[in-house]
């Protein structure tokens, strides 16, 4: 099987699973009735801004009644009000897939705008950032250190990030976040309590970059932290396995200068199953974001899931569950490539 | 051989966190036994969500032993309480004895009476305090609804909704006080002042240097029954002092005794991580188990699926189903079962598929034994330790994610749990207000919670390792 094949065939299947769990979530919304509340709010705006405009030109009462009754019928039967929820799945499904959802009950860009597309588009960007931050960093330290203590096993040092990263995945990470807000914040008042930006944000770009760095610094330690344990851990075991593999002791009987072992025989086998970790421990990075983001009002899709939750505002929280299996999806995606590039078994 | 063997409970036994574990389940196992024997639970998490409930406790408290630590001694809530009074005639109903020896005023001063019955003239409650100083005040006078033309005796009343008067808001109160000051203790003090600062601060004061100083020593409240023929019956009668602090672990900013709600949620967030813990394990490893040994269609089917699941990040469809379904603990429960069974098929299958090899597999079936009885007798024997392992090592991440959902404002409203309570701290600013006895104490049971489970997952490590490490290879 040839690599793009095998791309393609893992593009195709993770398009699936989006195309699924948005199909999933569409029958749901219809069944419980949601997918109605949802469109006929949209409609209700429509016939809102159609009064509003025909209102300066018909002057008789009764004559801009009847048109906005018109309008108001014509406006439920192209969004298929009238018909039931599952005629109007395929609709319903394309218009999830565009994101026009109409607009958001509280929620606003900051240019304003109140329209689900551009909240959601604004808040992207800062979702990634915060995110590939973390688990750059996470992995980062944990393959550094993990490497290192695969080097000594059994010794005190190893035996202390064992334990610590078993107690790491009992630790919640918004709790943590908390606790860090509470100290550093509150107390220590050395970091901000949230938010991107202090306000007024600095006018010029490098002090602009630092508050944002400053910003994020209580955010991106909490995720590193809670998840590097298990990734220290996880490195540390495979390291330790493949280390005592016969053709490693053999390169070393050669003679072989200890860092050319451990580069070309240990990491060069280990590098694909580290990176198996990493596509595994995403969905729990993207679920523990949500949470971060939250915690410290970080203007991302996470913070704006908590809010969309609290307004009750159904068209928000599908939209956004769409783009997190999306952005989950896409990253999926990139860390296969990198894997086909890793690992050259995959290529033959 | 059992899991449940002595030797297997000696290895389990010999590694520190298995005794850890072990320790800390016996605890956590004890207290929420303790909960559910002491405290009713419907009916208290019915209290829980009730504001009037908590009117009288004091918003937003520190702990009462932070007062050990510091130099200021803060003021405790005191709750005095005398239940089932019965009297005939006139006279007293309930007396308390206020031993008050801070440095502080109470914020307020409350009386709650329920459940009052009367036979036949109406009676008036007057309630007086008599200070340290010999000098005596009447505080408030409660007048009863006297009977309907058409009610037969007894009358009830405040029995639906208890009577709760607000003593330091009373105009007898502060006419008592603005007497007393001018009257007696040469101080005079206007009216418009006592009713700002409240007169509870002037009825625990003495003037002192042009300033009021807190009058240590004993107070004595009574309540008497000014008028009243025949028999009279209380339920319960309550004087509340207002503090700064109050019980074992303080308060939220309803007024809620945070001791009170962490004690509930011990066998609430233990049921919760095991019974979904065990459901999960159970349908994925019955799953596993038929794909592994029937293969074919019914494999790949299984397969499929359970790799789409694999595949979503589960977070953000779990807060979906939950936000679309409502929040009640079924749906959460469905819902963690729904996305947790796939990683344990997917490790049943592959361990499955060894056995199905094995030799005495292959001579079950050659005698002709049927296929439901080699997967009882036979398949299943030899990876129930790994199951009851993946029971142990799945509980805490689901403890994890109930206080996730909770935080997330997602949590079962009539039960509440850790997850919660910490949601309404953080909702209403308790973090950026430092109050750090609302926010620490349900994380660290949280954490404890879930460690303690981790624990014994590792304890039990050495005990069945030949099987992990033969599930551990995908």
């Amino acid at each position: 099987m040839g690599i793009y094949t095998r791309l393609l065939i893992k593009a195709a299947s993770l398009i699936m699973v989006l195309l699924s769990v948005l199909f999933f979530m569409i029958v749901i919304l219809g069944a419980t009735g949601v997918s109605d509340r949802i469109l006929s709010s949209i409609v209700n705006e429509e016939v809102r801004l159609y009064r509003q405009s025909v209102a300066p030109q018909i002057r008789d009462p009764a004559a801009l009644e009847e048109a906005v009754a018109k309008f108001r019928e014509e406006a439920i039967k192209s969004y298929g009000l009238d018909k039931p929820w599952y005629e109007r799945l395929p609709d319903m499904f394309l218009r999830v897939l565009r994101l026009d959802l109409g607009r958001a009950r509280h929620a606003q860009t900051f240019g304003g705008s109140n329209r689900i597309s551009d909240i959601i588009l604004e808040r992207l960007p800062n979702t990634v950032i915060l995110v590939t931050t973390a688990i750059a960093i996470n992995f980062l330290i944990g393959i550094f250190l993990g490497v290192r203590i695969a080097a000594k096993p059994g010794t005190k040092l190893d035996r202390i990030t064992s334990f610590l990263s078993a107690v790491s995945y009992a630790v919640p990470t918004w709790w943590l976040g908390i606790i860090f807000i509470l100290i550093f914040a509150f107390y220590l008042r050395l970091f901000p309590y949230g938010g991107l930006y202090s306000s007024p944000a600095p006018q010029d770009p490098l002090l602009r970059v630092l508050d944002v760095l400053w910003h994020a610094t209580l955010p991106v330690t909490v995720l590193v932290l809670v998840n590097v344990g298990l990734t220290i851990y996880v490195t540390r075991t495979i390291v330790l396995n493949i280390a005592q593999e016969d053709f490693v002791n053999v390169a070393r009987i050669k003679g072989l200068p200890e860092g050319l072992v451990n580069r070309r025989y240990i990491m060069r086998v280990a590098a694909p199953p580290i990176l198996t970790n990493v596509i595994l421990g995403l969905a729990g990075s993207i679920g523990g974001a949500i949470l971060t983001e939250a915690v410290f009002s970080w203007p991302g899709m996470g913070s704006l899931f908590f809010e969309a939750i609290v307004q009750s505002d159904e068209a928000l929280v599908m939209s956004l569950v769409y783009m997190f299996t999306l952005v989950y999806v896409l990253a999926r995606f990139i860390l296969e490539v990198l894997y086909v590039v890793v690992d050259p078994r995959v290529r033959v | 051989m059992s899991i449940l063997s002595n030797e297997n409970f000696r290895i389990f036994l010999s590694t520190w966190s298995g005794r850890a574990g072990l320790t800390l389940l016996i605890i956590l196992t004890a207290v929420s036994i303790y909960t559910l024997v002491t405290i009713p639970v419907p009916e208290v998490s019915a209290l829980w969500n009730d504001p009037q409930y908590w009117a009288d406790y004091p918003k937003s408290s520190p702990p009462s032993w932070v007062n050990l630590f510091s130099n200021r001694k803060l003021l405790e809530t005191m709750v005095f309480q005398e239940r089932n009074i019965e009297i005939t005639g006139k006279g007293k109903v309930a007396e308390f004895l206020v031993d008050y020896e801070y440095d502080a005023f109470p914020t307020h001063i409350s009386l709650i009476i329920s459940g009052l019955s009367y036979t036949s003239k109406t009676p008036v409650l007057t309630l007086s305090v008599i200070r340290p100083d010999g000098y005596s005040l009447e505080a408030a006078k409660i007048s009863v609804t006297p009977p309907r033309p058409d009610e037969q005796p007894p009358y009830v009343r405040f029995s639906v909704k208890p009577e709760r008067l607000l003593v330091s808001s009373s105009d007898e109160l502060v006419r008592e006080v603005y007497k007393l000051y001018s009257d007696r203790l040469d101080a005079p003090v206007t009216l418009i002042r006592i009713m700002q600062e409240g007169p509870q601060k002037y009825l625990f004061g003495v003037p002192q240097g042009g300033e009021i100083r807190p009058l240590k020593g004993v107070y004595r409240f009574t309540l008497t029954a000014t008028q009243n023929e025949g028999l009279l019956k209380i339920d319960s009668v309550k004087v509340v002092l207002g503090g700064e602090t109050y019980g074992f672990m303080g308060t939220d900013v309803i007024g809620r005794d945070l001791a009170l709600g962490l004690l509930l949620g011990f066998p609430i967030s233990l049921f919760i991580g095991v019974i979904s813990s065990v459901i999960v394990t159970g349908l994925g490893a019955s799953l596993g188990l038929v794909s592994g040994y029937l293969g074919g269609k019914v494999d790949n089917i299984i397969q499929r699926f359970a790799d789409f699941i694999n595949n979503i990040p589960v977070l953000p469809l779990l807060i979906f189903l939950v936000f679309s379904f409502g929040a009640k603990l079924w749906i959460i429960l469905v819902a963690f079962v729904a996305f947790g069974w796939p990683g344990l098929t997917i490790v049943t299958r592959s361990i499955v598929l060894q056995l199905r090899e094995s030799q005495y597999v292959e001579s079950a079936r050659a005698i002709g034994a049927s296929n439901l009885r080699i997967l009882v007798r036979h398949i299943f024997p030899s990876i129930a330790p790994f199951i009851l392992a993946q029971v142990i090592f799945l509980t805490p991440s689901f403890i994890l994610l109930e206080a996730a959902l909770s935080f997330l404002g997602l949590g079962d409203p009539s039960l509440p749990t850790w997850g919660q309570i910490l949601e309404l701290g953080f909702r209403s600013a308790a973090v950026y207000l430092g109050y750090w006895w609302w926010i620490l104490p349900p994380g660290i049971l949280i954490i404890v919670t879930a460690l303690t489970f981790v624990m014994i997952s590792l304890g039990l490590e050495p005990v069945i390792s030949p099987r992990v490490r033969a599930g551990g290879r995908r």
